[in-house]
């Protein structure tokens, strides 16, 4: 066999091409559990107490609303819930309340409102009572 | 498995199609059927858009007849075509024509490399069944407002809501709703059968265009970027996306689809439809497409005969009409262009502040891309191709300019983009670079495979209609290549 560059070249790139592959299956399969997943389990716990379509409330955490965790448990409820839109806001007949998004103590927030199921973990949906 | 079965519906159906233009080769055949699967779930997807958008609902049954019915039309109507007659020429020989003793080794260090890339991607979906992040808060949260949504107007939800893009055109949601429609239920199953088929289809597409040992390793080398083979199970859009472009440069400027005679119109119109297709699966599809057609003119200008312009045109434009009537009539102004005045681009762009800051993350992402098994392949291969489009010329340069020209408008985004700029590139420009990367390994061994043919292969490629390179396109180089819709005829 000649040993050409075009040859060595060939050859670098195939036995990289099959570390690299190897090494990106050993990374998918040591992969964790999906938190997404877990998240669905607790927001269709609350689905079936929801109309089928229309707006629901989301209270913001009191601090570091913006954390990437937190932006993730908000988007999953999102994506657990369409066609329903979850909105970040408690003027609405449905509120969803993080165990850790309410205040200490008794929450203004929520005023109005009062909790009519609850998840596995603590997540749990408000609803208006009648004036 | 009836998702398994909704994709192959339409894949079978526009098989049909692919075969009746012509295309006789083994190498023809699989590069067709890859083409079918990209093409058939983008055709299923514009289908299943319009069904929903007349109120028929995915869960209905009404809309698995009907979409079945159509396809069985159309695979019908692909039986009655006739088929265009095989070329009395002698058939187009690649340089796996060549083969050597040890050739078989290749083939079966690709085979190796394809079969444990497989498993990566088949345990990447096991792992994230939902899809990456983007996945779940963009593509497939569009799918389930599509088909939960699809009773009456509640599907239109999801444009309200302005961190899941509402602007992204609806390829993939659709086909994923589609898929969700035949299999009667919601199953993490049919958007990951739909995300391994665009992979899939875009190695197939570029290692059989390629041709010979070249294709072998330009296929290693696609998948030994971890960062592109992590994207395949993310059920993101980028690698469709990547599918897409691989598609229209291979019909365009590959040698794989080139069919003789009055069938020569159909690489036109396949390139059309696959560049469309781009537009309608993600937003930077649609610079893609203002290239091609770009391109197209050019080309009709130089040789001036139009009618393969027209028939690209006629390839694109319907798909084109769906994508813009999403645009126009559904979905809300982009993020990126919202809000924005011509005053304020201009003003970014004349920040030398947001150009360092862009470039120099830019120039960062891309050396550490696929790391830690690779060191800067992104930028290496582009230099390789840049400098053959340099040597070279011919359909290589053109090939390099537009994906160039597609990298420029990515940085000119990232330096108007109203959001924070860090943030913005290190959010994105690794799946960008996977949008370009298999386009970028088919220009290059395109590049190589012609530098390697010996004078008598290349006698036997070269038809005698065929001329050796394209006035005004001319290479510099010894050779040059002689590919699909970009040959002149000169007669």
């Amino acid at each position: 066999m000649r040993f050409s560059l075009a040859r060595i070249v060939a050859v670098i790139v195939v036995v990289w091409a099959l570390v690299s592959v190897i090494a990106a299956s050993r990374t998918a399969i040591m992969r964790g559990t999906d938190p997404v997943a877990a998240f669905e389990t607790e927001f269709r716990a609350l689905s079936r107490a929801l109309p089928p379509s229309g707006p629901v409330g989301f209270l913001r955490y009191e601090a570091d609303d913006d954390r990437a965790d937190r932006v993730m448990t908000y988007y999953v409820a999102q994506y657990t819930l369409a066609p329903r839109v979850v909105e970040k806001r408690t003027d609405l007949e449905f509120v969803i309340v993080a165990p850790d998004a309410m205040r200490p103590g008794v929450d203004d927030r929520l005023a109005g409102l009062m909790p009519i199921a609850t998840s596995k973990e603590g997540y749990s949906l408000y609803q208006r009572r009648a004036p | 498995m009836r998702e398994l079965l909704a994709l192959l519906i339409p894949v079978c159906a526009i098989g049909v199609f692919l075969y009746r233009s012509g295309w006789t080769s083994a190498r023809a055949a699989i590069a067709s059927l890859a083409l079918a699967l990209c093409l058939g779930i983008g055709f299923s997807s514009i289908v299943s858009t319009g069904l929903i958008v007349i109120g028929i609902a995915p869960t209905s049954s009404a809309f698995v007849l009907a979409d079945v019915a159509l396809w069985v039309i159309v695979g019908a109507l692909g039986l009655f075509t006739r088929r265009v007659a095989e070329s009395p020429e002698p058939k187009a020989q690649g340089p796996e024509s060549r083969v050597e003793s040890r050739e078989w080794l290749l083939p079966a260090a690709f085979g190796v490399v394809a079969i444990v890339a497989l498993v990566a991607t088949i345990a990447a979906a096991q792992a994230t069944p939902h899809g990456d992040w983007d996945a779940w808060a963009i593509w497939n949260l569009h799918a389930r407002f599509l088909f939960r949504g699809g009773e009456g107007d509640a599907w239109r939800g999801f444009f309200s809501i302005a961190w899941s893009q509402p602007d992204y055109p609806l390829l993939l949601p659709a086909s994923v709703a589609r898929v969700w429609a035949y299999a009667g239920h919601e199953s993490t199953l049919g958007p990951i059968l739909i995300a391994v088929g665009f992979g899939i289809a875009c190695v197939t597409l570029a290692v059989t265009t390629i041709g010979g040992r070249h294709g072998w390793i330009a296929g290693a080398l696609m998948l030994g970027a971890t960062t592109f083979l992590a994207q395949v199970p993310s059920q993101c859009a980028d690698v469709p996306l990547a599918c897409f472009i691989v598609a229209t440069l291979a019909v365009t400027f590959g040698d794989v689809f080139r069919v003789p005679g009055p069938g020569g119109r159909s690489p036109a119109v396949i390139a059309g439809a696959a560049s469309a297709m781009a537009a309608w699966t993600k937003n930077e599809g649609v610079i893609f497409v203002l290239l091609m057609f770009l391109i197209a003119v050019i080309v009709a200008v130089r040789r001036r005969d139009g009618r393969q312009l027209l028939w690209s045109i006629a390839g694109a434009t319907p798909i084109l009409i769906v994508a813009v009537g999403f645009k126009l009539a559904l979905a809300p102004s982009s993020g990126l262009v919202e809000g924005q005045s011509l005053a304020v681009i201009l003003t970014r762009l004349m920040d030398p502040d947001r150009h360092m800051t862009v470039l120099g993350l830019m120039a960062q992402h891309a050396m550490s891309w696929s790391a830690p098994f690779a060191f800067a392949v992104f930028p290496i291969v582009s230099l390789v191709a840049a400098w053959m489009a340099v040597r070279m010329g011919g359909v290589v340069r053109v090939m390099a300019t537009v994906l160039g020209l597609m990298l420029a408008s990515y940085y000119v985004v990232y330096v108007t983009t109203p959001f924070d700029i860090t943030w913005h590139v290190s959010t994105s420009i690794d799946r960008l670079l996977v949008q370009l990367w298999p386009a970028l390994v088919l220009t290059v061994f395109l590049g190589l495979r012609s530098s390697d043919f010996s004078p008598q292969s290349q006698s036997s490629v070269l038809s005698p209609r065929s001329p050796v390179s394209s006035p005004g396109l001319q290479s510099r180089g010894p050779r040059t290549m002689n590919q699909g819709l970009w040959t002149e005829d000169r007669d």
